[in-house]
């Protein structure tokens, strides 16, 4: 892939068979494990919220809004981020450096295809679509994980952690933001992983760790921007 | 005449190597070229450049008597259009159907709606002896048959010239035949075939004309009846094969 054009030369459509395909394969493909880390998460963090108020007599309720804006504003974006990192970026980098080491990006731009069209943009859009996905998911996942469990437990209501009303515009647009640019991102780095490493089997292996290390990367870094700019 | 097929004075480095020295090869219409030589000796990449998948340090490729354009990918499109190149392995897209990657070239350089490029891509594939796995993903059929695709495919856009790109290599003696018999066909046809390999076998069954490279040079270029012991000692090795 080296010498070849940067992955997005020019805007172009994407391919849409290709889109559905990796967003079948990459963003639905991730929502079981995505849903039980967040749900799992969803149980520990009530649980752990609830051992804290109690030991400060602080008013049971006051978990769940607390629980949501937390959730909606921190750590569904950076889990649902972790996670793709790790299942769309080794996926995406190794299928391109594959994709470069078998020459099929050469049969491709060889038979007149655009690499970016039928490549690139499908999984970048893929990749977006799939993380806002996972993200709303992820966090209908925990909040009823958490509120069931406080409610079996006797540590708050179920209502108390599903409400929309617990969380404000502002939460709201640091979530679709934060999860949008991971979504955009893990592509791209796993893009930019498969051009530096491709050719051959060690290079398709080094291309999906590096995909892994520099999505993750990437999600801490706009976790930690956006945090600041909606501060 | 005009050649299928004309490199003349290629030159190629990489990172200060020399990996061809004043390349000139020459390929009519219904002739089948082989081009020998060892490991490294600079095969597959004539076989790039030939298609423009590489840009020389200097020299030219004329397809049908026409230069490379290597202006603007358009212009590079446009000027290959006489030519295909069937990379090693055959390289077909995974996650598309044998009959969908014979349909690509239709569809993405003829502009062929998707059922008029499948009809073709069916009869292409019939042509090569796989209609029965038109509907096949590349990595459930054999090596050889995936080859016998990645020709199809290649023939789709009817070229003047076709360059293969270690055609034979890893199948079964079979397979091999298969592909031989499916070179000799094309040539019949009218096409100007470039085969890059270091098969001899098949050489010897196909080839009209020899090309031995050696160093990023040519050694010899000429019949197989020219061929004879003390023109090149490693030549000597391969044809002792």
């Amino acid at each position: 892939m080296r010498g070849r054009p940067a992955p997005l030369v020019a805007f172009e459509r994407p391919a849409l068979a290709e889109t559905a395909r990796q967003l079948w394969s990459l963003g639905l493909g991730s929502l079981p494990i995505a849903t039980l880390a967040l749900a799992f998460f969803g149980v520990v963090l009530e649980k752990h919220a609830a051992l804290q108020a109690q030991r400060a007599l602080l008013d049971l309720d006051r978990i769940g809004p607390m629980f949501m804006k937390l959730l909606v504003r921190e750590f569904a974006p950076i889990m649902a981020g972790s996670v793709l990192a790790a299942r769309l970026g080794s996926a995406t980098g190794a299928e391109l450096a594959w994709m470069d080491a078998s020459e099929q990006l050469d049969a491709l731009s060889l038979y007149g295809a655009r690499i970016g069209r039928e490549v690139y943009l499908p999984r970048l859009l893929a990749g977006i679509l799939g993380t806002l996905l996972v993200g709303v998911v992820g966090v209908l996942a925990a909040s009823l994980a958490a509120g069931g469990f406080a409610q079996l437990t006797g540590t708050g209501r179920l209502s108390a952690f599903v409400s929309p009303r617990l969380v404000d515009g502002k939460d709201l647009a640091l979530f679709w933001a934060k999860l949008g640019l991971d979504g955009a991102s893990l592509p791209l780095a796993a893009f930019l992983a498969a051009r530096r490493h491709g050719r051959g089997p060690r290079g398709i292996a080094r291309a999906a760790s590096t995909a892994v290390v520099w999505g993750v990367l990437c999600v801490l870094v706009w976790d930690i921007l956006l945090g600041l700019a909606f501060a | 005449m005009t050649p299928a097929l004309e490199i003349a004075g290629l030159d190629m480095s990489f990172g200060g190597r020399r990996v061809l020295d004043d390349v000139a090869i020459s390929v009519g219409f219904g002739e089948v070229v082989y081009v020998i030589g060892r490991s490294g000796a600079g095969k597959s990449v004539l076989a790039r450049l030939a298609l423009g998948l590489l840009t020389p340090d200097r020299g030219e490729i004329r397809i049908s008597g026409r230069p490379l354009d290597r202006r603007s990918p358009g212009a590079l499109r446009r000027s290959r259009s006489g030519a295909s190149l069937v990379l090693q392995g055959a390289a077909l897209l995974d996650w598309l159907t044998l009959e969908e990657n014979v349909a690509l070239p239709l569809r993405h350089r003829r502009r062929l709606s998707r059922g008029a490029a499948a009809a073709r891509a069916r009869e292409l594939l019939a042509g090569v002896g796989l209609a029965e796995l038109a509907f096949a993903l590349p990595g459930r059929v054999s090596a050889g048959a995936r080859q016998r695709a990645g020709v199809a495919r290649a023939l789709a856009l009817e070229p003047d010239a076709l360059v293969l790109d270690e055609p034979t290599s890893g199948l079964d003696p079979q397979a091999v035949r298969q592909i031989d018999d499916l070179v000799r066909a094309v040539a019949r046809r009218g096409t100007g075939v470039l085969v890059v390999s270091h098969d001899m076998r098949s050489l010897r069954r196909v080839a009209d004309r020899l090309v031995f490279l050696r160093d990023g040079r040519v050694r010899f270029a000429g019949k197989l009846a020219e061929l004879g012991p003390g023109l090149d000692d490693e030549l000597d090795r391969f044809l002792a094969e």
